[in-house]
């Protein structure tokens, strides 16, 4: 699936830039004309999208960014909306009660599906935070205003309040920015290793990770032992490298489509070019969604599983 | 490292301020959705439970009912029969009595009827004998001509009547 998507974005890619080159030549030099003004005025700069959340303001010394605004928007609608469901349950559900059963419901047979019962219901929690927050952050980040509404430039002759580039955009979905997708990651992280530690005990991960495996007995297990505490040491690395791995992961997608859709929107007739990248977007903003909790109770799985059972597994493989 | 850090703008106070939000995010959802939809869940799962628990005990129920239904039918049907039996028995046992007691009456009647007939045969043969007697002596006066004494009255009504009778 995530290769689907690549291979979607990059197709996508190469469309977009084909038909920037195929643009009309009048349009063209519209776009050069653009170009030079903004050289000219030592305006707009590098990437079409910053790849930094922008600060919008400051409250004492703390920087409030665009995505800080957009997830507290967010926060705000999921509060709305899940109090709307749960405020009087009934035990026939209807409209949104069913939205958030039928939701909180999927999460926890995924969850359940995936792991041990005692280890799904401590992950269950932050497994299903992880995949709405993502999908609803994703989802809304692509709604019209999103990174288009915001200050810059006036543009000359156009509409009032238009701007040549939005240089300081209002929202930023909190997905492209990369402290929104670190800081979930490192709570996977914690989390992570608090769940390994009470699943396995701290002797019992230590065993785990550099432990021989596959039921071994007597002399070979020296040798063994010295090749299994280098799988432990790239095991550890590993545990190291997966939370970045998300959270670049995450980040790159959504913050990349963020980037299309704005080259698409400024660089094709009426913007209809980014039409194909929105249906693309919308698949990437579930799928990424997805990838982020599959892999973080995967990656938890791995840790809080029984290592006699995976020698079983090994056997009978 | 501390350039890429710088190009992605991750700094302390917005990850921070990020943990914060998503920490937000998380106690909302934990407080109005996972809890009261996962309580919900469970009190759906236990009703359905206790209903199909109910719908096990009520068809057991039911086939008990049927059962018990079916033997007191067996019963009546047995019972019924064994009443039929024993009226049809009784009517017969009746007949057989009345039968009797109509052949008893009946022979009693016959019975009466030959002791009146004999004995109807028993006084006109006394009556027979009486007249006889009072022939024999008047035709044996009118014969003889002599009027008889009471004595040769009596000698000769008893000798017809011996004759007669012999």
């Amino acid at each position: 699936m995530k290769l689907l998507a690549k291979a979607l974005t990059l197709a996508a890619v190469i469309i977009g830039a084909v038909w920037v080159l195929g643009t009309p030549p009048n349009l063209q030099a519209a776009a050069a004309a653009h170009g030079d003004a903004g050289a000219g005025h030592g305006q707009h700069h590098g990437p079409p999208v910053s790849a930094d959340a922008p600060v919008l303001f400051r409250v004492g010394p703390l920087p409030v960014t665009n995505s800080m605004v957009y997830t507290w928007l967010i926060a705000g609608i999921i509060f709305l909306f899940v109090r709307a469901g749960t405020r009087r349950m009934q035990e026939v559900p209807t409209g949104a009660q069913n939205v958030v059963e039928t939701a909180v419901e999927a999460l926890e047979e995924l969850t359940k599906g995936l792991l041990e019962p005692k280890v799904a219901r401590w992950v269950f929690p932050f497994a299903a935070t992880f995949f709405l927050f993502i999908v609803v952050s994703n989802l809304m980040g692509l709604l019209p205003g999103v990174g288009s509404i915001g200050t810059g430039t006036p543009a000359k002759g156009g509409l009032p309040f238009g701007v040549e580039h939005v240089d300081l955009p209002l929202f930023r979905p909190p997905t492209a920015d990369a402290n929104m997708t670190v800081a979930m990651a490192a709570v996977f992280f914690v989390m992570n290793l608090v769940w390994a530690l009470r699943y396995n005990g701290p002797l019992g991960l230590v065993n785990h990770l550099f432990g021989v495996k596959g039921g071994m007995r007597g002399a070979i297990v020296i040798p063994l032992s010295l090749i299994f505490i280098f799988i432990g040491l790239i095991e550890v690395i590993s545990m190291g490298i997966r939370p970045v791995a998300l959270a670049m992961r995450l980040y790159g997608n959504i913050y990349g489509g963020e980037s299309v859709l704005t080259i698409m929107l400024t660089n094709s007739p009426l913007g209809l070019g980014a039409l194909p990248f929105y249906f693309l977007e919308l698949l990437v903003a579930v799928v990424q969604a997805l990838v982020f909790t599959l892999l973080a109770i995967a990656f938890t799985g791995a840790l809080c599983s029984h290592e006699e059972e995976e020698g079983h597994e090994a056997h009978a493989h | 490292m501390g350039e890429t850090l710088q190009t992605l703008g991750i700094q302390w106070p917005k990850l921070i301020a990020q943990l914060i939000n998503f920490a937000i995010v998380l106690f909302v959802l934990w407080k109005w959705a996972y809890k009261p939809v996962l309580q919900m869940l469970e009190l759906r799962r236990t009703k359905i439970a206790e209903s199909v628990a109910n719908a096990d005990k009520i068809k057991q129920e039911l086939a008990r009912t049927e059962q018990a239904r079916q033997e007191i039918l067996a019963k009546a049907d047995s019972e019924a029969n064994k009443l039929i039996e024993e009226a049809r028995a009784a009517a017969a046992r009746l007949l057989e009595q009345e039968t009797q007691k109509a052949v008893a009456t009946a022979n009693q009647i016959v019975t009466k009827a030959r002791e009146a007939n004999e004995a109807e045969l028993a006084r006109m043969k006394a009556e027979l004998r009486r007249e006889m007697g009072r022939l024999v002596v008047a035709t044996a006066a009118q014969v003889t001509g002599k009027i008889l004494t009471v004595e040769d009255h009596q000698r000769l009504v008893n000798e017809a009547s011996q004759q007669i009778a012999a």
